[in-house]
């Protein structure tokens, strides 16, 4: 009788996974295996793919504006994954600490991540501008020469660095909010009868029990932070003469504007690789924390 | 009797609906030139009760991805606007439905050459053009008058060769203590627009008809990009967005702006902006040639012809290129020339001060991969002005790049 059920409740358990079982295979795992044999293709969308072989890697080899788009995706993620990881955690602490306004931080911060990507883009843009915004009018007031944050080579890629710490670091606080809710509180009552100062307390209880969090903030926001694409084309369009272009938004431009399907496929598929990468990693640290909490 | 009635009426309701031939129209046009467009296509209706046009508005930065998406998927509109610098990129991969056989030989007559010789490729004709919008010069009267640029009849002084534009526009800006001299976009406005009309205005020809391809000669190349890199570091000019650049002008803090002819659907009708409406300085010996795009209307391939359909929709192409002056209203020139020419188009705002731009255009080249290109000398026009790269080098890249861009 008891086998029955059981075998009734996975027969369920099927029917009610079926659904997205369909759509997973149709819409992704199907587009995936196509996409994959195309990366050995020349293909402009409305003619027949010609098979090239590694042609599409080889001019990856010798492309520089390939290069240049990697390299400044790999500086946007340098530029922009310690700061959400460190802010995030000191924000949160400070929303889950005694302090009255713990409501209005909490939304102040989160309000953000609730904007669409453009109308962050286009406020900031605003904010940017050296004649009009905000920021040039205090510095022009403090006596300082306005920069213009956009049009700059030197700036660019910073004023959009900014502008996503600002609209993603929401989340990263609410994840760690979460985590820091689940330290027991008997544990700081216990430090504080040993003995253990406010310091200690940080690096030996609050830091080490949020690992796991620490490595899911840092591997999403790398992995998010590898994809930049509307940030950058909403507000430098890849501008200043290049300088902000990202390998998204370059495999954008192959594909959809010059019509080469094969090429932006395999350059996003390095992109891939990259991102497993990542994600093998947090499997594996997420592994190792977890079996160091069963001990 | 009466249910005879009925079926009688449903049945003829049936039969009128299905005469009807329905075409969809693929268009990006926001703001006061949806608004026209929108216009003229219920005007169209109206006026022919057997075709009924139904425009979908895709969102400008899409339209093209989804467009070749929706040919190869077989489920293209019956019509689409089209830039006609695009028009390459379409028209050589068997995109687009060729029109000689379709369009009347007459409206072709009508045209500005230029436009018409680019609604061309490879010999057919691909595209009915129904505006064209040059890069032009504006000025604003109030600040010329204040920096003392002005005639012996009080009348505000207009530039006619750059040597005269860049010395009213330093004048200018010091007398006043602005900010610039001449206000501009940094991408495309310089890269592309200004370099085009500068280079052929230097004596060049950017396309060349036996090679079918774009053609740059590297010492006239190189003397735009010199030129255009003394904007800058005079002072005259700094780098700033297309809307910094418009915002500046608008306010009265910019003496010169270069633009294209589309911001005449907004400066007319803003308050206390006295502006006038030039076509861009001439080299001496040399007319004052300008860049320009179209916009057109054009035919994707679909995998069967529907010749009701398309006999549709040509006369509905044909009928927005003849009415072009109603949309003219947004700016844009009519490229038809009694058009052009017509009392309903000079009789708008300024029209009469820059109409005959319309002659003096410089098209982009009828070659494949112009997008591309563009796009490079966007980007190079940008690192001559910041300074990464000097007017020889930017040369250099510019012509290997378009060699590569022809043998991929």
């Amino acid at each position: 009788m008891a086998v029955y059920r059981k075998r009734r409740h996975a027969l369920l358990a099927y029917l009610l996974f079926a659904p997205f079982c369909v759509l997973l295979f149709v819409f992704r795992l199907i587009p995936f295996v196509n996409s994959i044999r195309m990366i050995f293709y020349k293909w402009d969308i409305l003619g027949t793919p010609k098979y090239i072989g590694l042609g599409n890697f080889t001019r990856m080899m010798s492309d520089k504006v390939f290069w240049s788009s990697l390299w400044h995706t790999v500086y946007f993620v340098i530029l922009t994954v310690p700061p959400i990881v460190v802010l995030s955690f000191l924000i949160a602490l400070l929303i889950n600490s005694r302090i009255s306004f713990k409501g209005f931080l909490r939304s102040a911060f989160y309000l953000p991540y609730t904007l669409t990507i453009s109308v962050v883009c286009l406020t900031w843009q605003m904010l940017y501008n050296p004649y009009f915004g905000l920021i040039g009018r205090m510095m022009k007031a403090v006596g300082l020469q306005p920069i213009n944050w956009l049009a700059d080579p030197v700036w660019a890629m910073p004023a959009i660095v900014i502008t996503t710490v600002w609209w993603t670091i929401g989340f990263c606080i609410v994840l760690y909010l979460a985590g820091l809710q689940q330290i027991p509180a008997s544990y700081y009552e216990a430090a504080e009868l040993d003995g253990a100062n406010g310091f200690q307390r940080m690096f030996y209880i609050t830091i080490p029990l949020l690992k796991r969090v620490h490595v899911l903030v840092l591997v999403t926001q790398i992995i998010a932070s590898l994809q930049i694409f509307g940030q950058v084309y909403i507000m430098t369009g890849g501008g200043p003469a290049g300088r902000t272009r990202t390998l998204m938004q370059y495999v954008y431009e192959q594909g959809f504007r010059y019509f080469r399907m094969g090429y932006a496929q395999a350059m996003a598929f390095v992109l891939f690789l990259v991102m497993l990468v990542f994600t093998y990693l947090q499997l594996r640290l997420m592994m190792t924390s977890a079996k160091e909490e069963l001990i | 009797m009466k249910r005879l009635l009925v079926a009688v009426l449903l049945l003829s309701f049936v039969l009128l609906a299905s005469a009807k031939t329905t075409i969809t129209v693929w268009t990006f046009f926001g703001g006061g030139e949806g608004f026209l467009v929108t216009e003229l296509i219920k005007k169209f209706n109206a006026e022919n009760p057997d075709i009924e046009v139904v425009e979908q508005i895709v969102e400008w930065g899409q339209l093209y991805n989804k467009l070749i998406t929706a040919i190869s998927a077989g489920d293209p509109p019956d019509v689409s606007v089209m830039h006609l610098a695009v028009l390459p990129d379409f028209a050589s991969r068997g995109a687009l439905t060729a029109l000689d056989k379709y369009v009347s030989k007459e409206i072709l007559q009508d045209y500005v050459p230029e436009i018409a010789a680019k609604a061309h490729y490879e010999g057919k004709l691909y595209a009915v053009p129904f505006d064209t919008h040059p890069l032009v010069l504006y000025y604003n009267k109030k600040l010329l008058r204040q920096a003392g640029l002005v005639g012996e009849k009080g009348e505000v002084l207009v530039p006619k060769t750059w040597d005269e534009l860049l010395s009213y526009a330093k004048q200018a800006k010091e007398k006043l203590g602005l900010e610039v001299g001449i206000s501009s976009e940094i991408g495309a406005m310089m890269g592309e627009r200004l370099f085009i009309a500068y280079y052929t205005q230097l004596g060049g020809q950017i396309y060349d008809e036996k090679t079918k391809t774009l053609k740059l000669e590297f010492d006239k190349v190189k003397k735009t990009y010199e030129f255009i890199s003394n904007l800058y570091t005079s002072g005259i000019m700094k780098t700033m967005s297309y809307d910094t650049a418009e915002s500046l002008f608008q306010n009265n803090q910019s003496p010169f702006h270069l633009n294209g002819v589309w911001v005449m659907a907004v400066y007319p009708t803003l308050k206390d902006f006295e502006f006038g409406v030039t076509s861009i300085p001439a080299l001496p010996g040399s007319k004052s040639y300008t860049w320009a795009d179209s916009h057109t209307w054009v035919i994707p391939k679909k995998p069967k012809d529907d010749p009701a359909k398309i006999a549709a929709a040509v006369k509905f192409i044909e009928w927005f290129a003849r009415n072009a002056a109603e949309w003219a209203k947004a700016g844009h020139l009519p490229v038809l020339k009694n058009v052009l020419n017509s009392e309903a188009f000079l009789g708008l705002p300024m029209r009469k001060d820059y109409a005959h731009v319309a002659n003096l255009v410089v098209p982009a080249p009828s070659m494949k991969g112009w997008v591309e290109v563009r796009q490079k000398m966007w980007e190079i026009g940008e690192a001559v002005i910041l300074g990464n790269m000097t007017p020889e080098a930017a040369t250099k890249e510019l012509i290997d790049f378009v060699k590569q861009v022809v043998e991929d």
